[in-house]
């Protein structure tokens, strides 16, 4: 039998899948059906210091190989997230990655000061959500941001910081190098591809905010290159994702870089996926030849 | 733990009309325990599932039953399903029509929103509860359901926009005729025009508290019925679509608009954070709530619903 635990950083999990921010709520509804605590981590829905609506509907638009969303980050705010969801997470034995997101510096560096005393895995800074119109994307598209304000963040933090990083930048490679100066343990990547689904009948986009992240399998393909190439310009661990939808997609990941992964649309579709995932993967080892599952991390041959 | 995933073999097809089929599954799960305006979310070769109101469940041959209309390809897919077909179905989802201590329902519905009701139909009969339904149709060739329906109701009225069947109209006309019938026939007890005389005379008497009305079909139509059923003092459930991707509520995209009192506890919280930095930047947020059309609909109380998003 394969051994499946990875470490990304000082963090070990049991096994390398993560359940991605924004497609497993706080754990609570998948609970019902599913055992959570089975999964190598959870990062929660993007949460903000106040409660957020999010953005009216429709915020999901089908495209060929996959779907765009613009929720907008509706989330029930860090007072509520403290003294329900958090609690119930650790209660369900999930280990718990705390997905941040803010519209000033200030928003970050308040709500990772709040969690220091919080049992929590990791906080992944959100820098990339693509549907608000402050905060988030705007700082993950400059190097610069992203070096301080993860600076700020390590500095009022005991945990673990990853960063998760947009898709929608000129050079993904210089906002990882910057993450990692910044003092990041881990940057995660490829958070949702900017996009538009036009009805050509009203002549209206289908999201009634315009544009909206782009996820599914027909991202993959930008994702691991993306991870690839980021894998060879810094030193800190990747946790890789976009579109993963079965155990095959979860060794590609990891061979292109990742040491671990994250599953999000996939399990909206199918929500036992990464339950499914978990049981193929010791077999997919066996067949890859390797005893342990991180052996695959960054063993990608690239053609000289 | 619950099972949520349905492995449900296709069993029987029957075209309605050219757009319009209706699909039999086996799953006894499903059967046993889906509600009243409850749905699945079936998924057919588009990449996301396709969440379908249940038209019909019978727990004896262990079947559910649900009506698809043609809209695009999404759709379109289920025409050419085969009979002994298997498809991954998550159900029952949501949150269904309450029938609680009720006595008299009326029931409005038009489009595709006709195919939950008649499954409300037949649960509200096995409970003996007294049933009107009034449906609307564009044309003739359009008209879905309607023997079924009939069979069932106490009362049943069809209108059609050109006249072509039934009356000549929309749903609500069919409503309000069934409703004008209706309190020619009985008295209510809180109607005070009517002397406790004239009250011992008509044999029936209902209360307005245990009579309600349901709808399902165009939000224009939805709407209009519920502020008519407000004006009457009826309590009126609707069940709304919207957009959907997990239908399980993890997702948060099938965000629909509702009135929600403020939880004084939150707000008590929020007021200390406030009140302590003033860094904290406080966006302008929208007076209304989101709630899930998966989970805490796709059925809400009418007098929720943020009609004007």
């Amino acid at each position: 039998m394969a051994d499946l635990s990875v470490k990304v950083a000082d963090l070990a999990l049991k096994n390398p899948l993560i359940a991605a921010s924004g497609t497993f709520g706080f754990g609570q509804e998948m609970a019902e059906f599913f055992d959570i605590s089975a999964l190598g981590a959870i990062s929660t829905k993007g949460f903000t210091r106040l409660p957020r609506k999010g953005n009216p509907a429709p915020r999901v638009a089908e495209c060929d190989c996959g779907m765009l969303n613009a929720v907008g980050l509706q989330n029930p705010g860090l007072e509520v997230v403290l003294r329900k969801e958090l609690p119930f997470m650790r209660s369900a034995n999930a280990t718990i990655i705390a997905n941040v997101a803010g519209d000033t510096a200030e928003d970050y560096i308040y709500i990772t000061e709040r969690l220091a005393q919080e049992d929590i895995g990791a906080i992944e800074l959100n820098f990339s959500c693509p549907n608000v119109k402050e905060g988030c994307i705007t700082f993950g598209s400059d190097p610069q941001v992203i070096e301080s304000l993860t600076a700020e963040c390590v500095k009022h933090s005991p945990h673990p910081i990853w960063v998760k990083l947009t898709p929608n930048v000129t050079s993904i490679s210089d906002m990882a190098k910057a993450a990692e100066q910044g003092g990041a343990t881990a940057v995660s990547l490829i958070n949702t591809l900017l996009g538009m689904v036009i009805d050509i009948e009203t002549r209206r986009p289908i999201l009634r905010n315009n544009t909206g992240g782009y996820s599914g399998p027909g991202i993959k393909p930008v994702a691991l290159r993306m991870i690839s190439e980021v894998y060879n310009s810094v030193s800190i661990p990747i946790v890789g994702l976009g579109g993963i939808s079965s155990a095959e997609d979860v060794a590609a990941f990891m061979i292109a870089g990742a040491s671990a992964v994250q599953i999000g649309t996939g399990l909206l579709v199918n929500p036992s996926l990464p339950w499914k995932i978990l049981a193929e993967l010791p077999e997919l080892c066996r067949k890859l030849k390797v005893d342990r599952i991180s052996e695959l991390t960054g063993t990608l041959e690239l053609w000289t | 733990m619950k099972k949520i995933e349905h492995d449900c073999t296709l069993i029987n097809k029957t075209f309605l009309n050219q757009e319009n089929i209706l699909l039999t599954f086996r799953s006894q799960l499903i059967s046993d325990t889906v509600q009243p305006g409850q749905f699945v979310a079936i998924k057919g070769p588009a990449f996301l599932r396709r969440p379908f109101g249940i038209a019909q469940a019978d727990r004896l041959s262990g079947t559910f039953s649900l009506g698809i209309r043609k809209k695009a390809a999404g759709t379109a897919a289920f025409f050419d399903a085969e009979i002994g077909e298997i498809f991954s179905v998550l159900g029952p989802l949501g949150h269904g029509f309450e029938l609680d201590g009720l006595e008299t329902v009326f029931i409005i519905g038009g489009g595709t929103g006709i195919y939950p009701l008649l499954f409300l139909l037949e649960a509200v009969k096995k409970r003996g509860i007294k049933t009107y339904i009034a449906t609307g149709f564009r044309s003739d060739g359009d008209v879905l359901l309607a023997e079924e329906m009939k069979k069932l109701a106490d009362g049943f009225c069809l209108a059609t926009e050109d006249g072509s069947s039934g009356i000549k109209g929309f749903a609500q006309n069919a409503l309000e005729k069934l409703w004008s019938d209706f309190s020619n026939n009985y008295s209510s007890d809180f109607d005070n025009s009517k002397s406790d005389d004239d009250r011992d005379l008509v044999e029936h008497s209902f209360e307005k508290s245990k009579t309600a009305l349901f709808c399902c079909g165009p939000h224009p139509m939805m709407q209009k019925a519920a502020t008519w059923a407000q004006d009457l003092g009826l309590q009126c459930q609707v069940s709304l679509e919207e957009r959907m991707a997990c239908g399980i509520g993890i997702c948060r995209t099938c965000a629909v608009a509702v009135k929600r009192e403020p939880q004084v506890e939150i707000e008590a919280v929020l007021e200390v954070i406030k009140n302590e930095i003033d860094t904290v930047v406080v966006r302008h947020e929208p007076e209304f709530d989101y709630d899930r059309c998966c989970i805490e609909g796709p059925v809400f109380p009418a007098e929720v619903v943020e009609w004007q998003i």
